[in-house]
């Protein structure tokens, strides 16, 4: 089987604009949502400074996670952010001691935030890191599925946001808003995947056996602060948000499960979303519904501002 | 039954022996393992501002270049200078080319699409070669 010269070379020049086009044409998965970050029409409000035209000119572009450590595959929020941070606490992230649960955390992935991330008053920052994650759940144990955490879990829950934190102008009387569990809480649930724009200080404690090699090493080697165990192998690793969104972290436990001992966040942005959405504002959870999935799961949980 | 076996492999030998049949085939295997490497939840991903769509662009451009070289073979030379461009811009934009097993064999691939030469056509069984008489 021979073709005339005259159709190979048709044959190559068909081959050659096929694939121009689709370097052209084929667009990325996220573009669909991209269009609505300054439409009014799919913002509930407006989220701008005085004298803008713009009426979503401070409202910050968070592209999302797809469920496997992409940030630049799925689709993207865009929030109005306050500038308030939030603060959970739970356990002792300075622990030595591995037999210690409160919970865990599933699936997680880590970056620094690309660019800048605004306020809507006020104020910027450049130094906040994007950590995502399947769920976060307050058991003593690591094996029950996410979803189902029974109410023996951990209560010792901290999550508050003070005003003073907020940019200014600030209240002249300083308040507090607190969340308060009375019962074990879970954020994320099956097909949710949970991200979080947090400071590069916050931190979690998992046992040092659950990282490659299982020694202080692997806990060293991405700028954790291992602590106990006994030569080396053994004890508990504090890694920060930025050591786990480093380069040589993706080695680390970039999509691992870890055991929770201890868990010091400060976030100034928590959203749930479906995984690897490809349009987050439209599309409807996994199971076709309204139900948000009962993504945040707060049982018994007190409110109040004082 | 022996007879279409026979007549099936001469087939192909002839097929393999008018066109840059293997390096063709390393071109069509990087492409698709390039493509499939996209498809790996391995806690390592790198890539570029293209993304996703890099992958499916540059594994799918070497496959249709392994293809097209093997009924193109008169236009070898531009065909094996594309693979292998295509499999360098793998290595920066997808995955390091299919973690470098994709990249090294489209670099293999367009090397021998490009240097290809045509066979002549062997004698038939029971032939004899012309023997080659050494300058003296």
């Amino acid at each position: 089987m021979r073709l005339t010269v005259r159709r190979q070379r048709l044959l190559v020049l068909a081959a050659v604009l096929v694939l121009a086009s689709a370097a052209v044409l084929l667009p990325r998965v996220d573009d669909g949502a991209h269009g609505q970050a300054q439409n009014g029409a799919y913002q509930p409000f407006a989220c701008d400074q005085p004298g803008s035209t713009n009426p979503q000119q401070r409202r910050q572009d968070v592209q999302l996670d797809n469920g496997a450590g992409d940030f630049n595959a799925a689709g993207r929020m865009y929030p109005c952010l306050a500038g308030v941070r939030w603060h959970l606490q739970s356990g002792n992230v300075a622990t030595s001691d591995p037999g210690t649960a409160i919970g865990q955390i599933r699936t997680a992935y880590g970056r620094k935030f690309p660019g800048t991330v605004y306020y809507a008053a006020a104020g910027s920052r450049t130094d906040l890191y994007q950590v995502a994650f399947s769920g976060l759940q307050f058991c003593t144990g690591d094996t029950t599925p996410v979803g189902a955490c029974p109410a023996s879990g951990t209560t010792d829950i901290q999550l508050y946001a003070d005003s003073g934190d907020a940019p200014s102008p600030k209240p002249a009387a300083p308040y507090r808003l607190t969340i308060d569990p009375d019962q074990a809480i879970t954020i994320g649930g099956a097909g949710v995947w949970t991200e979080v724009l947090a400071t590069a200080s916050s931190s979690f404690t998992v046992p040092v056996a659950q990282l490659p090699t299982a020694t202080h090493l692997a806990c060293g080697l991405v700028g954790g602060t291992a602590r106990g165990g006994f030569l080396g192998i053994g004890g508990t690793c504090e890694l920060s948000a930025e050591d786990f969104a480093g380069g040589l972290a993706q080695w680390l436990g970039g999509g691992e499960n870890y055991t929770l001992l201890g868990v010091n966040l400060d976030f100034y942005y928590l959203v749930t979303h479906r995984q690897n959405p490809s349009d987050p504002y439209t599309q409807l959870p996994v199971d076709g519904s309204g139900n948000p999935l009962n993504s945040i799961q707060l049982p018994d949980t007190t409110i109040s501002v004082g | 039954m022996r007879a279409a076996v026979v007549a099936g492999w001469l087939w192909f030998r002839a097929f393999r022996r008018t066109r840059p049949f293997w390096g063709g085939l390393w071109c069509i295997l990087a492409g698709a393992w390039i493509v499939r490497s996209m498809f790996f939840s391995f806690v390592l991903a790198v890539s570029g501002g293209w993304s996703y769509s890099s992958g499916y662009i540059l594994g799918g451009g070497l496959v249709l270049f392994g293809l097209v070289a093997w009924f193109a073979p008169h236009y070898r030379g531009l065909l094996g200078v594309l693979a292998v461009l295509l499999a360098l811009a793998a290595f920066v934009a997808a995955n390091l080319g299919g973690y470098l097993l994709g990249s090294v064999l489209g670099i293999l691939g367009g090397s021998m699409v490009w240097a290809w030469g045509e066979k002549t056509p062997r004698r038939s069984r029971g032939g004899r070669r012309r023997a080659v008489v050494p300058a003296s």
